[in-house]
């Protein structure tokens, strides 16, 4: 389990992650979403142990994470900008890392490489995006690593190598409780895999839930009425936003189902639906009532 | 990084995999070595077995070049090895090497030990080799594997200093461009900063500017400078100097290279791309690099103008700009140029004050003190050769000073003092002709002809002692130094009387020498007293007029101290129409070397240099071959026909010269640059190494035994030299003075 307590960064006079606290449970996916320049990467490469945080602690499994080994060798870092030694073949990197991840599975590292069709003696050079991404995730898989740290994790994979990837993670959780924690901003991918998901916006993190829950609590209501209706209206629902065209309402509301459908009956409208929010959607919403509004410098 | 971990597997395979991807640099320095060292020394090896003979100077002289560069290319090698730390400028490196389960302690130790073995293994293959090739060579000499083996050892040292450096910047910038001016800065700032305080010495403070200690500093002050004097060192044979540099570098470079492991620990990741790794070292690089820029452009605009507002322009200036362009560095920012500027003012208006201070004489105030107003007399002092090799200064012979005092003998001496301060950082002694140079760490070889003069200045604010070095013939090399106003009366006086004073009257050969009629000694002392006597009382108006003659004195003892009494050393001594005395005594005993001329004024001999070879050929050889060798019945007394004195040392070497290349040339061919080049060398060295001979170098006995022909050719050539120019004299027919 992967424990942040007030962790924070700060490069010269920007906080790139301002005291931050989540728990990450073993054995699950943990998607990590937020907008531009939310200190995502930052907050990956403290758990990896590339930077070190300004202030508060980042414990795996009880331990710090920072030049430690032992506990380094169950992490694997898959940066959004991979890099590769000069001239190597994946053969040659597998080798690299074998020489430091002492659980390297060399019998599936074959089996990966020519089951994604990859040629483990050819240059890494030469191969395309995708193949470069291919060749740093089953290298990450192989490693043993129970934490597998990944930005951007499927950021140019065709929708094919995409599934395979997720599934293999989700069979390595199942078998070995690895825990995938992936930053990124295609929220449906994430959508698809991840259990927990953690936003984070400007440095600090709007909220760390489970998807389920998540979306058990966060809902789309379409309803028409016969009058005009203000957000203020709605005094007794947690209303993030409301718009309204002609007698049709589009709200996004937080809390129960059956309360807010209950809520809006009593209204009487002429229509009424209730919708789950998809986890961009959330995204969206929660950003905005932050201020992240892009929409409102175009339009 | 840990011994244990020195001696896993999983270690030497993640070494093998980082050295790998510096393959192109070992075999660049494989290429580089291949032909420095077996190539090289195979070539030279070759080429000189043509000639039959090996020394254990030549082989030496053969590798010391080969090792001159190879510490050269070990500076590339050095500042080009830091490389397998540069992924710290990078972010995707970086965030590829720290998330790795490695310590940053091991990945020190592995990029660094990396950079070892790039250089290492192809320098000792090279080493190696060389050393196999030399063995081959015939009279190789344990001296000669001695002196390769320390070669070796000065390439490391030198490696490990520069590469020391360069890590320290590597690990202080975020940025490449950034960590390579940082290593320069970091290689040269010690050796710039002693520079210009030796500079700013010389022309704020003579009174320090001979101190050894400067002249030492310098050399060793940077890893750098030290290497680029290493060609010096070998010509003076100084070798140890560059020994001890090495070695005290190695030293410095432990604890820098300890400093930049401790900094590299404690640098932050997130620095990659950034100009500077740790902010605060900017003002070990910023404020001394102003302060030094500003001081440089004072003493530039200050040597240019001489005046104190030129010379706090040329400082501000610089400072400024350097302040600006270091600043607009440091962050990449053009608008940080402008910020910081009260700390800058405050630097500077301390620096200038300190300029200040020095420029209007608060204290050194050397730079005034030498103008002639300010003088009252000089005291001079010789140092003999045994003096010069047992370390005396002119500290311990301060009491020795003799007086030379008058406005003209002032004027003349201030003036040698200036044209040996125009000449500040020492020529090579082999190339400083006729001038004044100021090597004080200079140690003369026992057969050069060195004259190392101390000059006390007595001046209105106190005295000062400088020392003035002159290679070459003595009195021709002063004559050079003071030509612009050697025609002065008083500076015929001021030189005259220091050329009498620079014999030694006590020493048992001092004899004047002549082929008939030989006078006793005691009359030999009676003219050489009434000179002194006579000098003494002539005014400068009677050195207005040309000298009637000279006399020809030549001693042994002081700076030769030759055994053999045949080798002696000579000065001219102009005689006046004033110097009764002395022509009384000279008329009586019908000497024949007080004789008319010409010339009544100094003047420049015919080096054999590069500059006047054309002169010196053109002189030597066509008066050989008209005069001398064409006329065969004459032998070498070509010289006969001439009249002018001063020139009789040009002719005297031009004897040398062309019994050598005449002999040459019978011997090599009728070619007259093969002649040339091989007879000369050939005849001075064996002609003249064994008298017995007669000069005949066909009779090459000693050839193939390398240090008998070895010791003929530096015997040979300098006795040759010398010898020609006293057989002149001896030979010399012209009428003595009626």
């Amino acid at each position: 389990m992967i424990v942040t307590e007030k962790i924070t960064k700060i490069f010269d006079d920007t906080v790139a992650v301002d005291h931050i606290d989540t728990v990450m449970k073993d054995g699950s996916v943990f998607g990590l979403i937020g907008s531009n320049g939310a200190g995502k990467s930052t907050f990956l490469r403290m758990l990896a142990g590339v930077l070190k945080p300004d202030e508060g602690t980042v414990r795996i499994d009880g331990e710090d994470v920072w030049e430690n080994v032992p506990l380094k060798q169950r992490c694997f870092l898959v940066p959004d900008d991979l890099y590769f030694l000069r001239g190597a073949t994946p053969d040659g990197m597998a080798a690299y890392y074998a020489s430091i991840y002492p659980k390297f599975d060399h019998d599936r590292y074959g089996k990966l490489v020519s089951g994604f069709g990859l040629k483990g003696n050819k240059r890494i050079g030469t191969f395309s995006k995708g193949m470069r991404r291919q060749t740093a995730l089953i290298l990450a898989i192989c490693s043993g690593a129970d934490y597998i740290f990944c930005d951007e994790a499927f950021d140019g994979l065709d929708p094919v190598a995409r599934q395979t990837i997720k599934s293999i993670f989700i069979n390595d959780m199942q078998e070995r409780n690895m825990t995938p924690i992936i930053a990124s901003h295609n929220l449906r991918e994430l959508e698809d895999i991840c259990d927990h998901v953690g936003l984070l916006h400007k440095g600090g993190i709007l909220f760390s839930k489970d998807l389920d829950d998540m979306k058990l609590g966060i809902h789309k209501l379409h309803a028409a009425f016969n009058r005009q209706y203000l957000k203020e209206d709605f005094g007794d629902l947690d209303v993030i936003k409301l718009e309204q065209r002609g007698s049709l309402i589009t709200m996004t509301v937080r809390g129960n189902a059956d309360d807010i459908m209950r809520s809006v009956q009593e209204r009487m409208p002429l229509f009424a639906e209730l919708l789950p929010l998809s986890l961009e959607e959330i995204f969206i919403s929660e950003t905005e009532v932050k201020g992240y509004d892009i929409k409102k410098l175009i339009f | 990084m840990t011994l244990k971990s020195l001696f896993s597997k999983t270690f030497w395979v993640r070494l093998s995999r980082r050295l790998n991807q510096f393959n192109w640099l070992t075999a660049l320095w494989s290429v580089v070595l291949f032909f420095v060292f077996p190539v090289a020394g195979a070539l030279v090896f070759s080429l000189e077995t043509r000639e039959n003979y090996w020394t254990i100077a030549r082989v030496s002289n053969a590798l010391l070049v080969q090792m001159d560069f190879a510490c050269v290319f070990s500076i590339l090698v050095a500042i080009l090895t830091p490389n397998a730390f540069n992924y710290l400028n990078s972010r995707r490196e970086l965030d590829f090497y720290h998330s790795q389960p490695v310590t940053r302690k091991e990945l020190f130790g592995r990029n660094y030990l990396v950079g070892w073995l790039c250089y290492i293994l192809p320098l000792t293959a090279g080493f190696l080799l060389e050393a196999g090739i030399i063995m081959l060579i015939p009279g190789i000499a344990w001296e000669n594997v001695i002196l390769l083996f320390k070669g070796y050892f000065a390439c490391l040292g030198t490696y490990f200093s520069v590469n020391a450096l360069c890590l320290l910047a590597v690990v202080l910038c975020g940025n490449r461009f950034i960590s390579l001016l940082t290593g320069i800065y970091l290689c040269g700032a010690p050796a710039m900063l002693f520079g210009m305080f030796y500079y700013f010495v010389e022309s704020f403070s003579a009174t320090f500017r001979y101190q050894p200690l400067f002249q030492e500093i310098l050399i060793g002050s940077s890893p750098l400078c030290y290497i680029f004097n290493l060609s010096m060192s070998h010509a003076d044979g100084k070798n140890d100097i560059f020994l001890w540099a090495v070695l005290g570098w190695t030293a410095v470079s432990a604890a820098v290279l300890f400093l930049a492991r401790g900094l590299y620990l404690r640098r932050k990741s997130e620095t990659a791309g950034k100009p500077l790794s740790f902010p605060r070292a900017i003002l070990f690089i910023k404020y001394p690099l102003t302060v030094f820029a500003a001081w440089i452009g004072g003493l530039l605009f200050d040597a240019m103008t001489n005046t104190a507002f030129w010379m706090l322009f040329g400082a501000i200036t610089f400072g400024i700009l350097t302040h600006c362009i270091i600043s607009g560095l440091e962050k990449f920012e053009f608008r940080n140029a402008f910020r910081g500027w009260l700390k800058l003012l405050l630097c500077t208006g301390v620096f200038l004050t300190c300029l200040l201070f020095t420029f209007v004489g608060c204290y050194l105030f050397d730079k005034r003190t030498t103008k002639d107003e300010n003088i009252r007399s000089f005291d001079v002092y010789r140092l003999t050769y045994n003096e010069q090799r047992s370390g005396g200064t002119y500290y311990a012979m301060s009491t020795d000073l003799e007086g030379v005092s008058g406005e003209d003998a002032i004027k003349a001496l201030n003036i040698i003092a200036r044209a040996g301060a125009s000449d500040c950082f020492g020529a090579d002694a082999a190339s400083a002709g006729g001038s004044v140079w100021a090597d004080h760490s200079y140690i003369p070889d026992e057969n050069s002809a060195y004259v190392s003069l101390y000059v006390r200045i007595n001046t209105v604010f106190g005295s000062y002692t400088r020392e003035y070095n002159f290679y070459c013939d003595s009195d021709s090399d002063i004559a050079e130094a003071v030509e612009d106003f050697a025609y002065s009366a008083g500076a015929k006086k001021a030189y005259a009387e220091y050329l009498l004073d620079s014999i030694d009257t006590d020493v048992d050969k001092f004899s004047f020498r002549a082929n008939t009629d030989f006078p006793s000694r005691e009359k030999m002392e009676q003219v050489y007293k009434a000179l002194k006597e006579d000098m003494k009382n002539a005014t400068p108006e009677d050195y207005e007029k040309k000298p009637l003659g000279y006399v020809m004195v030549s001693y042994s003892g002081r700076f030769h101290d030759w055994s053999d009494s045949s080798e002696l050393a000579s000065v001219n001594i102009p005689v006046y129409e004033s110097y009764e005395k002395t022509l009384a005594l000279a008329k009586d005993a019908l000497l024949p070397y007080v004789y008319e001329t010409c010339v009544g004024t100094f003047e420049k001999n015919q080096y054999y240099t590069d500059d006047d070879y054309d002169k010196g050929y053109s002189t030597g050889y066509e008066d050989g071959m008209e005069r001398g060798k064409q006329n065969g019945a004459d032998g070498a007394d070509y010289y006969e026909y001439y009249t002018s004195l001063e020139d009789s040392y040009s002719l005297g070497y031009a004897e040398g010269y062309r019994t050598g290349y005449d002999v040459g040339y019978n011997i090599y061919g009728n070619s007259y640059s093969e002649g040339y080049d091989v007879g000369y060398a050939e005849g001075m060295m064996a002609g003249k190494q064994d008298a017995a001979d007669e000069y005949d170098i066909t009779l090459p006995e000693f050839v193939y035994d390398g240090t008998e022909y070895r010791s003929g050719y530096i015997d040979g050539f300098q006795t040759g030299y010398y010898d020609g120019y006293k057989n002149y004299s001896d030979a010399n027919s012209t009428e003595p003075l009626e």
